[in-house]
């Protein structure tokens, strides 16, 4: 399916499931409810007109000023039908907040290790997550979330001077 | 093999040529720094370097007597070649703490010596090897040619034969 | 006393993190019974650096060196992922000469990381010959990349707007030498492996990856395609300009060690015709377009992949309009690759583990970035 049409198909079929779809670059790319994340990922991997069944990338990003929260971004894509399409949700979270969410892990496995990661670097939990422990970081890691934009990190972070 | 063969024909001429006189220090120092076995300790980018392409048939490290070992138990130098982060430390003074006496340390590249590019805004690299085990050469690169890691183990050959005998048997005890 | 009185209990084994077939900094737990293998759990992280922090607080131009040590295998096709998703979000259109470029230096790359990858796959199976016969090739390679940009492996050599600078003159003769002598060198190594039992007994059967488990785990690059699976982003959505060349996608059948060696070694061979085609039409004129250090792409985000040596690598940039990304992801092929060994590593002996994991060819600052 090109980009064009799979914008439609998805728009028309899971309405009910997104906020907006747009194209962006060439990729369509749609909002999602986030209590209807999960459920819309299987649906994707499951329709034989789409057939998601891997994914290219899985991203957070801090957006707590801009939008009052963390997104999760997705893009997953098709071997067979050679279509990908992005996927987002806003996690509504405010200074030190740790928003959570139902994780993807039942849908891709493969989303375990991005998940590990984003709960460590990012500060979201995963709920029912299989493996939620540190990927990256060591096990007795104390410092926070070093992701979040505006950590000053710890006494080992050195700034270039002005 | 030249010296080997043609040494003791031209040495039994002479009287008493048969007979080397040296020092026990310069003979323990001189066998030392011919046979470095040094520990694979490859972390990043320079592993491929220094490790890999020095073994390998164009720069042959062998011809140094220096031979890699797997294991620390059995080697006398470590070659840290590569971005050692906090996680990695710990496991670093470890392994460091198995080698037996006497024991070397090259810090090889830019990330092994301060943190090299990883040095400003990181939150997971440990800037120097030298924070934690004492280091006897550092290597600058980026990472290093392989000529550079020959010349570090024949400056460190010339350290080994310059110790005192004393120096490691009186760590030990 | 009879063999059913035997106690018998599983072992539990950590191989790394530093051992010398993980490849770089790797742990794995490994629960044994007897010889066989019967559960791994991989521990990473020993080379987290940072460099997606690091990347929040550096202008585009500056990243360009970090991506060399994202993949240091194959440095150049880092460098390419990156530069192809900037010059995307800023819409930089490049001179043709540059693309021509990055295509023989990208190719010249994979040769080498695949040869890199050669070496330590039959150091790991015990056959020390090939590791030196590997190096004698990849050693040929770096000098035409020495030659070009003064490094060995990290070249720093693609920038946004095009390539750091023009290859000398006498590059395209030793160039067109190599290409002359490199397919009997392989043909070199496919005596001394393809048909060799030892290698065969080693590698056939073993690992055994499914399509539908490669699917699962997003598995890429040589990996899925030892699969059987015809997926290559230079094929399925053409970036730079990989459209113009005439190449073959191999793929495997089985899906065991023994396939994804044999699909690397064919695209050994497809790699090279790349770059001899590219040497070829490579155009005149400019190869670099002024970008200023403070280059500001205009507000937005950008998603691209390319195929890497490992597979799809991919940078998702988000701008927000000033010289420094607001947000940067780099997805690694290894990443992806290496959740698959607790699957398809166990009921294995504890050696045939080795060969796996050499067979996924997974380079760790890929997985730690």
């Amino acid at each position: 399916m090109d980009s064009e049409s799979l914008l439609k198909y998805v728009q028309e079929e899971y309405s009910e499931r997104i906020i907006g779809g747009e194209m962006v670059k060439g990729v369509p790319v749609f909002e999602v409810k986030p209590e209807k994340w999960v459920s819309l990922c299987g649906m994707l991997r499951d329709d034989s007109d789409t057939m998601m069944h891997s994914v290219s990338n899985y991203t957070a990003v801090d957006y707590r000023e801009k939008h009052g929260g963390f997104k999760l971004v997705i893009t997953i894509f098709s071997h067979i039908l050679n279509h990908r399409l992005t996927l987002e949700t806003l996690l509504p979270a405010k200074d030190d907040e740790i928003p959570e969410i139902e994780t993807l892990a039942t849908v891709w496995p493969t989303t375990i290790w991005f998940e590990r990661e984003h709960a460590e670097l990012f500060g979201i939990e995963f709920i029912n997550h299989p493996d939620p422990r540190h990927l990256m970081l060591d096990d007795d890691w104390d410092e926070g979330y070093p992701m979040r934009r505006g950590w000053t990190g710890t006494d080992f972070v050195v700034k270039p001077d002005k | 093999m030249g010296i080997i063969s043609k040494l003791p024909a031209y040495m039994e001429t002479i009287p008493g040529g048969g007979i080397l006189t040296t020092t026990t220090e310069k003979l323990l120092n001189l066998s030392r720094a011919s046979s470095l076995w040094y520990m694979l300790f490859g972390l990043a980018c320079c592993a491929i370097e220094g490790l890999m392409a020095t073994g390998a048939s164009r720069y042959d490290f062998d011809r140094f007597g220096m031979i890699f070992r797997a294991s620390p138990r059995q080697s006398d130098l470590m070659i840290v070649a590569g971005t050692l982060t906090h996680k990695m430390g710990k496991r670093l003074k470890v392994l460091y703490d198995q080698m037996p006496d006497p024991k070397y340390v090259i810090a090889m590249g830019g990330c092994a010596n301060n943190g090299g590019p990883f040095y400003y805004d990181c939150y997971s690299v440990m800037k120097g090897v030298d924070k934690i085990v004492p280091v006897d050469i550092y290597i600058p690169g980026c990472p290093p040619r392989p000529e550079s890691v020959l010349e570090a183990c024949i400056q460190l050959q010339e350290k080994v034969k310059k110790e005192k005998m004393g120096k490691w048997s009186a760590s030990t005890e | 006393m009879s063999v059913k009185q035997l106690r018998t209990e599983e072992m539990l084994i950590n191989m790394g993190p530093q051992h010398p077939s993980t490849h770089g900094v790797c742990k794995l737990v490994i629960k044994m019974d007897g010889e066989e293998v019967k559960y791994i759990q991989p521990h990473v992280g020993f080379l987290h650096r940072s460099i997606e922090k690091i990347a929040e607080n550096r202008n585009y131009p500056q990243f360009v060196p970090y991506t060399d040590r994202i993949d240091y295998c194959a440095s150049m096709n880092a460098n390419h992922a990156y530069v192809v998703a900037a010059e995307k979000l800023g819409d930089v259109e490049i001179p043709e000469r540059a693309e021509y470029l990055r295509v023989i230096m990208a190719e010249l790359n994979r040769i080498a990381s695949h040869l890199v990858w050669l070496a330590t796959f039959t150091i790991d199976l015990g056959a020390v010959t090939p590791f030196l016969y590997a190096f004698r090739e990849r050693e040929d390679i770096l000098d035409l990349f020495e030659m070009t940009c003064g490094q060995r492996l990290t070249y720093n050599y693609m920038t946004i707007g095009g390539v750091g600078w023009d290859i000398p003159k006498e590059f395209e003769p030793k160039l067109r030498q190599f290409l002359k002598i490199f397919p009997s060198r392989i043909d070199d190594y496919e005596d001394l492996l393809t048909n060799n039992p030892i290698f065969l007994h080693r590698t056939k059967g073993v690992g055994v990856l499914p399509k539908e488990t490669a699917y699962e785990y997003s598995v890429s690059g040589p990996s899925l395609r030892g699969s059987g699976v015809k997926w290559d982003i230079r094929k399925a959505e053409p970036y730079s300009i990989y459209d113009k060349f005439d190449f073959d996608i191999p793929i495997g059948t089985e899906g065991d060690a023994w396939d994804r060696y044999k699909v690397r070694l064919q695209e050994l061979r497809e790699s090279a015709k790349i770059v001899e085609q590219a040497i070829d039409g490579l155009p005149g004129g400019d190869f670099k377009k002024k970008v200023p250090l403070t280059w500001k792409p205009p507000e937005g985000e950008v998603f691209c992949r390319i195929e890497a040596p490992r597979g799809e690598m991919a940078y998702h940039i988000i701008s927000d309009g000033t010289p420094k990304p607001y947000r940067m992801k780099i997805r690694t092929a290894s990443f992806c690759n290496l959740q698959v060994l607790p699957i398809i590593g166990v009921n294995h002996m504890i050696a045939d583990l080795v060969a796996i994991f050499g067979s996924l060819d997974i380079i760790l600052p890929e997985v730690d970035r």
